[in-house]
Parts: structure tokens; sequence; C-alpha cells
């Protein structure tokens, strides 16, 4: 028995239970995050329920609870949000009579009210009208689709040459605000030939609205009348249908190619009605912007600083004074930097700036509310502890032969620092960003007060002068996780929504470090130590 | 097992609604900073330890 002790077999076992345990954790956050997520696109089969008090239910099932002590029963998914209010219903399994899958059922994506549930029943355009005893419906509405598609073209068109009209009038208004804060008179040249230009625009603009409206009317024209399973019948503008699509004849290659469209629109759409359907883009877009820019600011610094701390600074009480606060800085709550952020860039440097350099535009602030540079600075300065703990291990880790060696050859310190060091050093400092990265990424707390919205008007990176608008407000994933999750007014349809972001929330983090560890690793073949 | 409320979430929550300068603002940078301080004084301690461990076994 004293034996068995010594040894210490146990302990073996115990270190490597430990080691199972946190990857079977790490698998099982993954493959829940999957598994809801992956499938939430995929079309699913519309159930027809006909009830014994003569009712009927259309929709998709959603959840079906068996329970063998109650009743079991069922949720249905029938949308249809303007004739029925709510998007779900709980059936009880006692309560059915038979259960059906009709074939000639449509499921449409509207731009509003959620997904319509129903049958087909005219379609009105500029042609007469076809209905039911017509026969061909289906061909009817596909044709009017595509007559509708021009004209929502050319709505999209309008709608462009709109904000970029109102952004012509918005840089002459601010020209205009500036030269009357710095007292050029009204008369001025200057003054007087901006005022014109303004004034075409704004004839332009008018002419502009009035066109929109034109085509907005011409689009009233298209609807289909659908019906829904309990007879009831909704009016379907076609402009309004996102997407219309038959989940009960569809084939598997069918279904593919829905998925494939769903999951474009995903990548590369705005968000619709409320974040909780559509793409997410901007999303998408501000993370890695955020990422990146918090990058370019907190690398190089970060790595100076651990060159200094480990190279140059004479072991003192400084010295270890610097130490702790960095290992400080490690670990204070992310919410105190937001804090910081807050106080100290947004009001503190950003209201600075704004007195400086947008006086005219004051009280409306410019840089002195919560923006993309105020955000990546805060996680910048979150980030910078790890960079520099990273780059102090990795230059330790070189052994001193070869620092010796190259002072013994005649090279100055900096050379050696910047001809040996360093490249040898790098994929330690790759190690240590890539670290800073994930952190970076998954954080939301600090950015929720410093710049972060739930809606977006405009990305910080677009086509208009100067390209970078870093003081905008920007969109995050994470953010939008616990948006579209906790703050919804329809937490159930949000579901769905919620494990997709958190499935391309981790696949973007992913990818981010894979392609900083891919440079890791050709830096790590060029300077290997081993080799020297 | 009731939920609960933390410092930082106490922040997270009400900072959007404070307005600069008042009251409310001037608490919740009160909450950041308690905050700080036990972070701070956990750390220091932490590391204080490390120190003497470090001296005590030599490089690391």
């Amino acid at each position: 028995m004293k034996n068995f002790w010594r040894r210490g077999e146990p302990f073996v076992w115990a270190t490597g239970l430990t080691l199972s345990i946190i990857i079977s954790m790490t698998a099982l956050l993954l493959y829940v995050v999957i598994i809801n997520g992956i499938g939430v696109f995929w079309p699913q089969r519309l159930l027809q329920l006909n009830l014994k008090d003569g009712q009927t239910q259309l929709g998709e099932l959603t959840q079906e609870e068996l329970d063998p002590s109650k009743a079991s029963r069922l949720q249905l998914k029938i949308g249809n949000r303007e004739l029925n209010g709510l998007d779900f219903t709980w059936i009880s399994e006692a309560d059915i009579r038979s259960r059906s899958y009709p074939d000639e059922v449509y499921a449409i994506e509207r731009q509003e009210y959620g997904n319509f549930y129903g049958f087909l029943k005219e379609v009105h355009s500029l042609e007469p009208s076809v209905t039911e005893k017509d026969g061909g419906l289906g061909q009817a509405l596909a044709r009017t689709r595509q007559q509708v598609a021009s004209l929502l073209a050319k709505e999209r068109q309008i709608n462009s040459q709109f904000n970029a009209l109102n952004s012509a009038i918005d840089q002459i208004d601010q020209q205009l605000a500036r030269y009357r804060y710095q007292q050029v008179a009204e008369q001025d040249q200057q003054m007087q030939t901006l005022g014109e230009q303004k004034n075409t625009l704004k004839a332009q603009f008018a002419e502009l609205v009035e066109d929109g409206q034109r085509n907005t009317e011409q689009l009233t024209a298209y609807y289909a009348l659908f019906q829904s399973a309990d007879g009831k019948e909704s009016k379907v503008l076609l402009a309004n249908m996102v997407r219309l699509y038959q989940p009960n004849q569809m084939g598997l290659l069918q279904k593919f190619g829905h998925y494939g469209g769903k999951l474009r629109e995903l990548l590369v759409d705005d968000p619709r009605e409320s974040n909780t359907e559509g793409g997410l883009f901007p999303a998408i877009f501000g993370t890695v912007t955020l990422v990146l820019l918090m990058s370019i600011l907190s690398f190089p610094l970060g790595v100076i600083a651990g060159i200094y701390l480990r190279e140059y600074a004479h072991e003192g009480i400084l010295v270890k004074i610097v130490r702790i606060a960095v290992n400080n800085l490690a670990g204070i709550p992310s919410i105190v930097y937001g804090i910081f952020g807050l106080g100290f860039f947004v009001y503190g440097i950003g209201g600075l700036l704004d007195q400086v350099f947008f006086p005219e535009r004051l009280p409306n602030p410019t840089f002195g509310t919560g923006g993309l540079l105020w955000a990546s600075l805060t996680l910048g300065l979150l980030t910078i502890p790890v960079v520099i703990v990273a780059t102090k291990e990795a230059l330790g880790s070189i052994p001193p032969s070869i620092r010796e060696g190259s002072l013994a050859l005649g090279a100055t310190r900096f050379q050696t620092l910047t001809r040996l060091l360093l490249p040898m050093a790098s994929p330690g400092i790759m190690t240590g960003f890539i670290l800073a990265m994930a952190r970076a990424a998954g954080e939301v707390a600090p950015l929720m007060i410093t710049g972060v919205v739930k809606l977006a008007p405009a990305l910080p990176i677009d086509g208009q002068f100067p390209f970078f608008h870093l003081n905008r407000k920007f969109m995050h994933l994470g953010f939008h996780i616990y948006d579209i999750g906790f703050q919804s007014p329809n937490v159930e349809a949000a579901k769905p929504m919620v494990y997709v972001t958190t499935l391309l929330l981790i696949l973007i983090v992913l990818a981010l470090c894979s392609l900083a560890i891919y440079f890791r690793n050709t830096m790590r073949k060029r300077y290997a130590i081993a080799d020297v | 097992m009731n939920g609960m409320r933390t410092l930082s979430a106490n922040i997270a929550v009400e900072i959007p609604e404070a307005p600069l300068g008042g009251t409310l603002y001037r608490v919740l940078f009160l909450c950041a900073t308690v905050l700080f301080s036990l972070t701070f004084i956990l750390n220091t301690g932490a590391e204080i330890i490390r120190e003497r461990l470090r001296k005590k076994y030599g490089r690391y």
C-alpha cells in the first residue's frame, strides 16, 4: 500500500482524467452550438394538424415534448403573425385527429410580420389577375415575381442615390456650419455658391422622392392572395416577399439550394425584423474590423514594452512594480476597461477633439461618443498585457549563448536585437498575439459602453471620403448574440438566430486565429532555433 | 440558487442610461474603482506569493 502511494499512480490517472474532462467539455460546447445552429436554414416540411375541435393548424414542427406523466405536446411555428398575433403555439397530442403534409402549401419569408404559411389563391398584377379556377397559379406567380424584380432593382437604385444625395447635402451643411462658426458673412462668395449647390441638390432630392413614390405605388399593384390553414385570407405584396418556397415538394437538391441561399444571405445581407432574420454582414464586418484595428494599435506597443522590460531594463524595484502592474492589467475585469474607455477615450479625448476640430457641430458629438476607434483602443489596452508577457517569455527562452556569440562578433546590442533575437522570438510573440486576438474577439462588455449598437446605419469603412469613418458606431457578433437572445421582443423566433450567430462568431475567431497560426508556422520554419 | 447582481453586471446594465457627470455616472465610476481595487489587491497578493516562490525555487 505504501508503495502504491509512493509511485503516485492515482495522480497520473487524475491528471489524465482532468484533461479528458476539459476536452469533453469543449467538445460538448461545440456540439451544442453546432447541432442547434447548423440545421436552422434547412427547409422544414410543413405539418398540417386537424384538431378534434375542427380547427386546423399549419406550420413547422419546432419541438416535441414527450412527457409520460402528463400529456405530451408539440410546438408548432405557425407564422402568419398578422392573423394569429403569435408565431408559435403549443398543441396537445390528445387534441390531434390527423396529421398530413399537404404538397401545395407555400412558405413565404416576408420583409415584415415574419413567415407566412398557406395556400396560394390569386395572383394580381398589371395583367388580368389569375385565380384558382384558371389554373397555372404557380407559373403566374413566378412570372409576376420576375416582373417585380426589375421594379425592386429600381427601388434599390433609387435608395442608394437617395443616400448619396443625403450625405452630399450633409457635407454642405457641415461646411456651412463651419463658415458660420468662423463668422464668415452670409453674403460671402463661398457661402453663396454652397447655398446654390445645396438648392440644386435639394431639387434633385425632391425629384428622387417623387420617383420613389411612383415606384412604390407601382409595386402595390403586384400582390398575391394567400389562404391560411384555417381559411383566413391574407394579401402579400410581392415586393415584401423575400423568399418563396414549397417545402413539402422540394427534393434534396432543392433543399441544398435553399440552404445555400440562406447561408449567402446570412453572410452578405443586412439584418431585418429587429435582427432576428436576414443577414449578419454588418456585424461580421464590425467584428473583423474591430479585431484588426485593435491588433494594429496594441501589438507594436506591447512588443516594444516587452523588449524594453526584458532587454534593457535593469532588475530593480521599478521593474518589479512594472511587472506587478502588467500582471494586474491582465487580471482586471473587462468592464473596468470599458468604464475607463468611456471616461478617458470617449468623454476625455473624444470631447477634446470635438472642441478643437469640430466646434461648429457641438453639442452634437463627433468623436465625443462611442465609436470604432475608441472601442478598439479600449480592447487594445485590454490585450497589451498578454502581448507583453508573451514577448518577455519568448525573448527569455532564447539561449544566452546566441546573445553572447553575437556580441562577441562585434554586433551592437541593437543589431543583436533586430537581426537575431526578434526574428527568433517572433513565433513566441505571435502566440501571444493569437491569445490576445481570441480574447478581444470574444469580449463584449467593454464594447457595450464604448460604441457597439444594435443596428448601425452605416459601415465604418465605405466608399465615401475619407473612407475610414472610425468615429462611427458599429455592430458586433458578440453583442448581437446578447441583443437578440435576451433583449429581443420575440425571443422564441430569435432562438435559432442566436445559435447561428454563436456558430459564426466561433468560426470567425477560429479563422482569424488560424491565419495568425499560419504566419507563426512560416516564421517558425524560417527562424528555427534548432538549426542555429 | 438565486440570480445575483455582481458589481460588473451593475455597471454594464446601468451605464448606458447614465448622463455625463451625473450622480449615477459618478456612482458607477465608484463601482468600477471598487472593482479595480479588489482585483488589484488580489492580484498584487498573488504576485507577491509568486515572487516568493520564485526566489525559493530559483528561476521560473
